[in-house]
């Protein structure tokens, strides 16, 4: 129904897992010694860092105590916060509804603004009347020349699922292009079960 | 018309949320504590004791320490997951159904949740005369249902259960059409 972060996410988990596995491959080739060797293979002298060597000397120390870099770790610290906080925002799913329909082609003549939140409501009472239903949403994107709708419908265990997509194409998909005069352009319905009023349709003798 | 106004398709891979969060959080963290760090050095003229001490701690260590190569393993490691993680596809949560529509629209997409789908052959296997309790999973391909009988007649049960939920799900139009499987456990009376 709504839109996930899907491929942002494998993007940058892709980054972030390859940065760390060549930072961990590195760490590996220098503390086990095999810098060197391995320099040596591809014609490389890689002599440094040395497994006796220091994590970080004197140079690193005094490095970080000049104000250039630390003004550069404030730098790196606030880009690094600063995606994270984008990355999570962009976690919360996005529905991404119409903006109000335009049903006038021209302007001068008035405009009629519909909101699309009054087409889907149509659109749900009319899909929770039908047999069997328990609770539909809807979410419709698009334009009034090409409505997209998406439709959430809970059924009972016992319902006929095949029909009951048909009849909501046949009835509220149509009422809804008809109500735009145009063809509705895509329609998606997720269907899910509940047992929870199962019970309540049986009797037991 | 924006991609943004174009509905997502129902049927998907899984969107790694859970991981991307964590890392997310995390590099939040990490920029945060630096600036924070950072700047207290600019303002005091030193790094506050907080960051001074583990770092000096660090330093000492040498590259062939086993320390480091720990460090360094369980980075790699933990690379290594979140490259699988962005890399594995995934399995479905939904399956796609294939129903005849009523002509009204250009295109369509039905698709019913693996939940449902196991829901629904708990309800079919329910039906079945000699089933004491019931459960059942699903995935994209496949429907197991776990049934318990006290009934002398298990292979009958069984039968009886795989038919019930096999037509069922044949009726449901899923596609493509899932693998149904049935355990029977007897339970002494």
């Amino acid at each position: 129904m709504r839109h996930h972060a899907g491929g942002l996410n494998r993007t940058w988990l892709a980054v972030v897992g390859l940065v760390l596995l060549l930072v961990g491959a590195a760490g590996i080739v220098v503390g086990a010694g095999l810098l060197t060797p391995l320099g040596r293979a591809v014609g490389l002298q890689l002599t440094r860092p040395a497994p006796d060597d220091k994590v970080a000397g004197r140079a690193t120390a005094s490095a970080f105590a000049s104000t250039g870099v630390v003004t550069l770790v404030v730098v790196v610290g606030v880009v690094l916060a600063l995606l994270g906080l984008a990355w999570l925002v962009a976690q919360v799913p996005r529905t991404g509804s119409a903006r109000p329909l335009r049903l006038e082609d021209d302007p001068a003549r008035g405009l009629t603004r519909l909101e699309a939140g009054a087409l889907t409501d149509a659109v749900e009472a009319q899909i929770q009347a039908l047999d069997g239903v328990q609770s539909a949403s809807a979410v419709l994107r698009g334009d009034a020349r090409g409505p997209d709708l998406t439709v959430k419908v809970t059924a009972g265990d016992r319902t006929d699922v095949r029909r009951l997509l048909q009849a909501i194409e046949a009835g509220p998909v149509r009422d809804l292009g008809e109500a735009l005069d145009t063809q509705v352009r895509r329609l998606g319905v997720q269907v899910e079960v509940d047992t929870g009023r199962r019970r309540t349709h049986r009797i037991t003798l | 018309m924006s991609a943004a106004a174009r509905s997502p398709r129902l049927r998907r891979r899984p969107s790694r949320t859970v991981p991307a969060s964590i890392v997310a959080v995390l590099l939040l963290a990490i920029g945060v504590l630096a600036v924070v760090a950072a700047v207290g050095r600019l303002v005091d003229g030193r790094w506050a004791s907080q960051v001074s001490a583990p770092a000096s701690a660090v330093a000492g260590v040498t590259w062939g320490s086993a320390a480091v190569l720990a460090a360094a393993a369980v980075v790699a490691v933990l690379g290594l997951v979140l490259l699988v993680a962005a890399l594995k596809p995934g399995g479905h949560k939904a399956a796609a159904l294939q129903v005849e529509g009523a002509g009204v629209v250009a295109d369509r997409e039905y698709v019913v949740s693996t939940r449902a789908v196991a829901r629904l052959a708990v309800a079919r296997a329910d039906d079945v005369d000699g089933v004491d309790q019931v459960s059942a999973s699903a995935s994209g391909r496949r429907v197991h249902v776990d049934v318990t009988t006290s009934s002398q007649q298990r292979d009958v049960v069984r039968s009886q259960v795989l038919g019930a939920v096999s037509e069922g799900l044949t009726g449901l139009g899923l596609s493509p059409r899932p693998r149904v499987t049935v355990a029977v456990r007897t339970r002494e009376v």
